[in-house]
């Protein structure tokens, strides 16, 4: 990976932007799309866009959300313990132990939260032997009473885990919150490559970094409304299921550095996903494929029913463990997703459609 | 509390509005906002606009659902017995014993939802569970089925005939606070604003929303119709402080401590600015919650919609919610009247609400 791709990628992923609080992750990005976009600008949530060829249609959005679930601070009791709802999908069982950030108004206050001895848990009654639900948890910040505790932190305040960005080989990296910011880091990394071959393109490309996809996939529902797009491109972390535990009957197999990812049925339109097909043959780039998720949306609900319907498409970049402070993911899959998505954007042809065919 | 300010709070707190058969109350807030709105208007669902200003900029929403949670007749049995079903979120244990009131085509027929006296249930463990909602029944005292069908009929709407009454002579009790005291705060705010007219720039949207309790429709029509710039959600939230309710889970929320701002999600944290420079300067203490992680309000469906409308939601401490002995405190309420109203009334013309990157 380019030694400036790399830096941007590495402070995006170090910057906390939990759903609602993305500010500061939008400002890197922002810096980062201004050294080759036409326009870069933020709308009134912060959702922030990128666009290359700016009036050419067809107008293709590439989106990521930049969000990452967290938790919120809900109460703070007298002996200066703070207890938190989740930002999002957050699994309480892997946050006993963790060290984390709570964002105040006047800085970042260090917390951990707190982790019964396991000489104690033992001699716990069955019931309390239980995984925690997440109001039983509580974030230690060394305050001496609540009185003190209310001077530092406030109800309100956001909170991410810590866990920044480590390379564990020279390919496989860990952070926590790929999910989504690598989404974020893809769509403005291809419209680098785009742009770097602007006499080549014939259609319209806006990078879109989305806020609060983790609480309801609402940034994008405003997008698509103001940006009206004739096409949009989900880019997502892809769950791999190629670690013990995981049964591929269930999950399928999705392989963590085995090639981006594209999904087929709803919202995955048939014309799009053609394209990836097509471009991945052509470029060599390794490609796996998996039935759309059942279950949980991502952008590209949002896209795709809104405004008359949007051709969409969800591609993901395989990543283990997602929605914890320990997501494993590799370079080389962020690249090919970025030169992937180029691909099929220098190939789109003035003023094309995308239609099923009836 | 200004006399006729309180009057129409009763009178909407007595008058029937579950949700899908808002008019009554909806009839009683536009005769009110006419008094002293530039225009009041309605949609095709039922959902009331009262304009003040409309020349004015930026364009602020101020929103509380009329609706209440109720019941609605599903069956009518050849024994008389009526079944039913829920009307929002219901919660079927505490129904039994309750007096409710049927809608009917010919008018309101009184009935009671069935308890089967203690003495007969002693020892039976099928009592010990909370009934799911369709095992409970309204005995109307029709003699059959066919007595029944003659007074209601299927799709009839009912409501509990709990009304109005003060515990204190600030903490009052009625069936639904949820959210007809919401409706009242919009429409209260844009009387005070009313007052001071020569200080407002921006033009005021009160609306009273339709069917909030299923499914936030009201306000998703409202958004669209209305596209305002700003808007402000009039809600009431829990109150945490009666017991059994823990604070670590559900926060520290005070009855007649406040009414509540929330952080996060909806809530866009330059219109919250705006709420606590206000309260400022009304000397109002607001409390504060975190977003609501567990329910929606009307601010979910407007703040997404339309491209984006920056929005807050505006808490009123409630105990009991969705209960027929609701409570909130009337100093919270005026509070909260005075916040939105002052919030308006510091808006310049031109206001932007975005969040910088």
């Amino acid at each position: 990976m380019r030694a400036e791709t790399f830096e941007f990628l590495r402070s995006l992923l170090n910057t906390p932007t939990p759903s609602g609080f993305e500010a500061p992750g939008q400002r890197v990005w922002s810096d980062y799309a201004r050294t080759f976009a036409d326009d870069v600008h933020s709308d009134k949530y912060g959702n922030t866009m990128a666009v290359v060829n700016p009036g050419a249609r067809p107008k293709v959005v590439l989106d990521g959300h930049c969000d990452e679930i967290g938790l919120m601070v809900k109460h703070i009791d007298d002996k200066g313990f703070i207890y938190v709802q989740p930002i999002g999908l957050v699994a309480a069982n892997r946050l006993p132990g963790m060290r984390v950030h709570i964002h105040a108004r006047k800085g970042t206050v260090l917390g951990v939260v707190a982790a019964m001895p396991p000489h104690m848990l033992s001699q716990l009654p069955e019931d309390k032997k239980k995984p925690p639900q997440i109001h039983e948890l509580a974030i230690d910040i060394g305050a001496a009473d609540g009185k003190a505790a209310r001077t530092r932190v406030a109800v309100g305040a956001p909170i991410t885990t810590v866990g920044d960005l480590e390379m564990m080989t020279d390919d496989v990296v860990v952070a926590r919150g790929f999910d989504d910011r690598i989404g974020a880091f893809a769509a403005v990394e291809t419209l680098r490559l785009i742009a770097e071959r602007r006499d080549e393109l014939n259609c319209c490309v806006i990078a879109h970094s989305a806020v609060q996809e983790e609480v309801g996939i609402f940034g994008a529902m405003m997008s698509v409304f103001n940006i009206r797009p004739d096409a949009a491109i989900a880019i997502e972390t892809a769950i791999c299921s190629d670690h013990p535990g995981v049964e591929p009957a269930q999950f399928g197999v999705i392989a963590l550095g085995g090639g981006p990812t594209i999904f087929i049925g709803r919202e995955n339109h048939p014309e799009l996903v053609a394209r990836f097909r097509a471009q991945a043959k052509a470029n060599r780039i390794p490609l796996q494929v998996a039935p759309h998720d059942e279950g949980h949306g991502t952008n590209a609900s949002s896209f795709y029913m809104e405004v008359g319907g949007v051709p969409s498409a969800i591609i993901s970049i395989p990543t283990r463990y997602i929605h914890s402070a320990i997501e494993v993911s590799t370079l080389t899959d962020m690249e090919r997703t970025a030169r992937l998505l180029a691909a099929v954007c220098l190939n789109i042809k003035k003023d094309e459609t995308f239609r099923v065919k009836v | 509390m200004r006399k006729q300010s309180f009057d129409f709070l009763k009178k909407l707190l007595s008058s029937p509005t579950p949700s899908g058969l808002e008019v009554q109350g909806q009839k009683l807030w536009c005769d009110y906002a006419r008094k002293f709105a530039d225009k009041v208007s309605t949609d095709s669902y039922g959902n009331a606009v009262a304009v003040l200003n409309p020349r004015g900029s930026p364009k602020i929403m101020l929103d509380g659902h009329i609706d209440e949670i109720g019941l609605m007749i599903k069956h009518i049995g050849d024994d008389g017995f009526i079944a039913f079903q829920a009307i929002g979120g219901v919660d079927a244990a505490g129904l039994r014993g309750k007096r409710v009131s049927i809608h009917a085509a010919k008018g309101i027929v009184r009935g009671v939802i069935g308890a089967v006296a203690p003495h007969l249930t002693k020892g039976k463990d099928k009592d010990a569970k909370p009934p799911a909602i369709h095992d409970l029944t309204i005995d109307i005292g029709a003699k059959d089925g066919k007595a029944a069908r003659k007074r209601v009929a299927v799709g009839d709407t009912i409501t509990f005939v709990d009304d109005f009454e003060m515990l204190t002579d600030d903490l009052a009790v009625a069936r639904a606070f949820d959210n007809r005291v919401g409706s009242w705060v919009a429409v209260e705010a844009l009387r005070m604003a009313a007052e001071k007219r020569d200080r407002l720039q921006c033009a005021i949207y009160a609306c009273s929303s339709v069917q909030e309790e299923v499914g936030l429709k009201g306000a998703t029509m409202n958004v669209f119709n209305v596209r305002p710039d700003a808007a402000l959600v009039v809600e009431v939230t829990h109150a945490t402080d009666s017991p059994g309710i823990s604070a670590a889970q559900h926060g520290q929320v005070k009855l007649a401590g406040g009414p509540t701002i929330s952080i996060g999600r909806e809530n866009h944290p330059a219109v919250l600015d705006k709420l606590r420079a206000a309260a400022k300067a009304k000397k109002v203490k607001l409390q504060t919650e975190a977003f609501s992680a567990s329910g929606g309000t009307d601010a979910l469906a407007i703040y997404s919609a339309v491209g984006g409308v920056p929005s807050a939601v505006i808490g009123i401490p409630t105990r009991y919610m969705h209960s027929t002995v609701e409570m909130i405190s009337l100093t919270d309420l005026r509070q909260a009247t005075d916040v939105l109203a002052e919030t308006c009334l510091s808006i310049s013309k031109g206001d932007e609400f975005r969040v910088k990157v």
